[in-house]
Formats: structure tokens, C-alpha cells, sequence
């Protein structure tokens, strides 16, 4: 029944109290959201409780609705604001407990079983790098770059969901990739 | 030429990052490919960019794509509580806004609601009790007499029925006289009180209004509480000088 309904569509249903209108929603864009909240996070149980405070900031405010823009850009919009939030209170945590640099022991690192030990290590510090250098991308930056590659999303779709001309989703991007590969080179890392 | 970082582009950025995501449109993927044929510098950018791509594309490959879909638990009935408090809420500012001074006609018009309530209340009240105080009236009245006198009264009337002497016979006598026994009401001389104030025969005496008709009191019934709104002038116990000339055989 839901399966055939566009997401304002979804969202309208669910305004007038409909919870499996909400739940179809939250299934298309889960996943997507997931990820989102992971390249901008770069932790996955940050990205999990971000996803999910999204989602019911989603819910919460969907009466503040009015469908003057898609509801892919609405959820995005308040993914990015709770990862930015998310972000803010792992700073302040940092720096009252002085925890280590950008938490590093806690992140799970999923070994690939073809490789050998040495080479395990070399990925694992490689994906850290890369970690550090998309997460010290500006928001807007680091936004494009996450919804082009873990979310799989076109520019028409990132220029729709942000409201942005597609030339500026462009540029964008080859600007944050010019500083990621900026980044990496001060620290060579040899490409497996 | 933009100048991009240490290294000067030659203005296809767009095509560069639309190319490694093969997103470029065919005319323009033709142009761009001869152009990087030529153009070292767009190369070496080509090859930096495509580079940190990759990389991010490896991060995500590995850490991320194993990853489950985390599991969204969303708090329906904590927003229904929501609602239902905003609504519960909503009502209460309503019915306070009313007693404002800033709703000044909804006062009014709440005030005359209320003044409306409380007099059908009032009126249902009142109209309850004069009903009691009827039906009580009526049990009184309708109490089953010991005697049936021959004139009969109308209780709502209060006004005697007279009744023809061809109807009731001799209208001297008294129906079921034998069941009130009469009591003597002795001269004070004779020696016997009278002590007892217990419902008393009287007897009736017909006077001559008339050629034909008899005004008969009531028989004496058992006295009750006097209710004044059931008073009989005819239910008159008081000493007559027909009873002591009754008493005393018809000489005085």
C-alpha cells in the first residue's frame, strides 16, 4: 500500500497520525541516512545514534513540514544538523576527559581475510587517515563528498536534496577532493 | 586557468570531477579525453583527485558496507502522549481564556451559560420538591377514612358534596356508625373527665336549610396534624350545645 506513495506523500499520511506511513519513510532512507551519518561521523555507533535521533527529530517535527522542499533534502537537512551536534559534544568530550585522538581504540576495523597481517595493519592505518582527512573537511564539503560516496547518490540528486546548482555540487566536490588529496599527501600511504 | 591549490588547472574541474564519477555527458566526456591527451597538468590533477577518491571509496567499501542497517526504534506512543498532553492542554488554555478579561464577550457569553445552568438546576430542584410536597398533600388527603360519610368531600375542592336525603336515606344516620364509637362527652358536673382526646363521634345534626336539602358534616374522622392547607372549617371538635343537650337525654 505505502510501497506506491511518493515521500510527501508518506509524509502527509504520517502527519495525520499514521505510524506505518513514517515506518515506510524510515525504511527508504535508513540506510542512506546510515551512511550519511557515518562519513560524517567516521564512527559507526556515532553514526547509529545520530541516524536514530534523526529519525525521531523527523518524527517530532513532522507537522513543521510544509513540502516547499523534498523530503529527501528535509531529513538530510536534519541528519547533517545532528551529525554537526554529534560532532560538537565528541569534541567537548575529548577535551574535558582527554581521551585520545579522535577515539581511535574504540573504531572497529572489519580486516579483510584475503590479506595478510602486515597488510591488515597497513589498510587499518591507511583508513584511519583517510577518516581523519574527511572528517577535518569543512561540513559543507565533507556533506557532498559523503552523499556522493556513501549514499551513491547523483549530482542531480545531491544539487536537488541540498537545493544547490548543479554547478556548485560540482565544484564542490572536486574541491574537497583536491584537499583530501592534499591531506593524504603529507602522509603517504601506499595505495593496496 | 584556475588556480587550484600549488598546481594551475586549465578550467575543466567540473569535467574532471563529473569524468572520475562518469557522470560527463558524452560530448563533453569526447572533448575532455583530448584534451587530457594534450594537457599534462589536467592529468596530473586527473590522477590527484581520482587518487583521493579512491580512497574515500575504500574507506567506505571496507568499514562501512559490512555494516548492518541499524535498526530505527521510533517513540509513536511517546509522541501520541505528546499529543494528547498538547490537547489536554489546548482545552484547559481554552476554558481559562474564557475567564479572561482579554475575551471580554466570551466571558459574557460563558457567564450567561452558566447562570442558565444554574437556574435549570434550580428550577429541576424546586420543581422536584413541589411535586414531593403535592404527592405528600395527596397522601394525607387520601388516607382511607375510617368512616365514609355520606357527604363526601372533595379533596381537591375542599368543597362538600351535598348529597339529596332521597339518596342517602335519612340524613341523620350515619353509614357504619357502629364502627366509631361515640364518645360521651360528660358535663363536668356528672363526676367523669374526660381525659381521653381520642377521635370522638360527633353527631350530626341536620339542619333544616332547606325543603329538601341536608347539609351534612363530614363524620368525625381521626385527627391528624393540622395542615393548614387541609383545613376544614366543618372538622370542628369543639364542645357544641347540641352534643350536652344530646347527652343529657334532650333536656338541658
Amino acid at each position: 500500500m505505502y510501497k506506491t506513495k511518493t515521500d510527501e506523500q508518506l509524509v502527509g499520511l504520517a502527519i495525520r497520525e499514521d505510524p506505518d506511513a513514517f515506518g515506510e519513510i524510515v525504511r527508504r532512507w535508513e540506510r542512506k541516512i546510515f551512511a550519511l551519518c557515518f562519513g560524517m561521523l567516521g564512527r559507526e555507533d556515532d553514526a547509529r545514534d545520530a541516524a536514530q535521533e534523526a529519525f525521531i527529530a523527523a518524527y517530532r517535527n513532522l507537522s513543521r513540514f510544509r513540502g516547499e522542499a523534498k523530503v529527501s533534502s528535509w531529513l538530510h537537512r536534519i541528519a547533517v544538523n545532528q551529525c554537526l551536534t554529534t560532532k560538537r559534544r565528541a569534541k567537548s568530550r575529548a577535551e574535558d576527559f582527554l581521551d585520545d585522538e579522535n577515539g581511535e581504540g574504540e573504531r572497529t576495523f572489519v580486516a579483510s581475510p584475503h590479506l595478510s597481517p602486515a597488510r591488515t595493519t597497513e589498510q587499518a592505518e591507511r583508513m584511519n587517515l583517510v577518516r581523519q582527512a574527511v572528517g577535518a573537511l569543512p561540513s559543507d564539503l565533507r556533506q557532498v563528498i559523503v552523499m556522493k560516496e556513501f549514499e551513491d547518490m547523483t549530482f542531480q540528486e545531491i544539487s536537488e536534496t541540498l537545493e544547490l546548482p548543479l554547478s556548485t555540487v560540482k565544484s564542490r566536490l572536486y574541491t574537497a577532493l583536491k584537499q583530501l588529496k592534499m591531506r593524504l599527501e603529507r602522509t603517504p600511504v601506499e595505495v593496496i | 586557468m584556475l588556480n587550484n591549490g600549488n598546481k594551475k588547472s586549465c578550467g575543466f574541474t567540473d569535467e574532471i570531477v563529473a569524468y572520475i564519477y562518469d557522470e560527463i555527458e558524452s560530448s563533453e566526456r569526447t572533448k575532455f579525453e583530448s584534451h587530457l591527451v594534450d594537457c599534462g597538468i589536467c592529468t596530473d590533477e586527473f590522477a590527484g583527485i581520482s587518487n583521493a577518491r579512491f580512497s574515500v571509496f575504500e574507506w567506505q567499501k571496507t568499514e562501512f558496507a559490512p555494516l548492518p542497517t541499524p535498526e530505527i526504534v521510533i517513540p509513536y506512543a511517546a509522541k501520541q502522549r505528546e499529543v494528547e498532553h498538547a490537547v489536554s492542554v489546548g482545552m484547559w488554555a481554552g476554558i481559562r481564556g474564557l475567564f479572561t478579561l482579554s475575551g471580554l464577550p466570551l466571558t459574557a457569553a460563558a457567564a450567561l451559560v452558566i447562570c442558565l445552568g444554574l437556574g435549570f438546576l434550580a428550577m429541576t430542584y424546586l420543581g422536584g420538591n413541589s411535586k414531593q410536597d403535592t404527592a405528600n398533600n395527596m397522601n394525607e388527603q387520601s388516607v382511607p377514612p375510617v368512616e365514609q360519610p355520606v357527604a363526601s368531600v372533595n379533596n381537591d375542592t375542599r368543597d362538600p358534596v351535598i348529597s339529596k336525603p332521597s339518596e342517602t336515606g335519612d340524613p341523620r344516620v350515619i353509614r357504619n356508625s357502629k364502627e366509631l364509637p361515640a364518645i360521651r362527652v360528660n358535663h363536668p358536673g356528672n363526676g367523669i373527665v374526660a381525659n381521653n382526646r381520642q377521635p370522638r363521634q360527633i353527631r350530626v345534626e341536620t339542619r333544616k336549610m332547606g325543603s329538601d336539602v341536608a347539609q351534612q358534616v363530614p363524620a368525625a374522622q381521626p385527627r391528624k396534624a393540622p395542615v393548614l392547607s387541609n383545613y376544614d372549617e366543618n372538622d370542628d371538635g369543639s364542645l357544641r350545645l347540641s352534643d350536652l343537650v344530646d347527652d343529657n337525654g334532650g333536656g338541658i
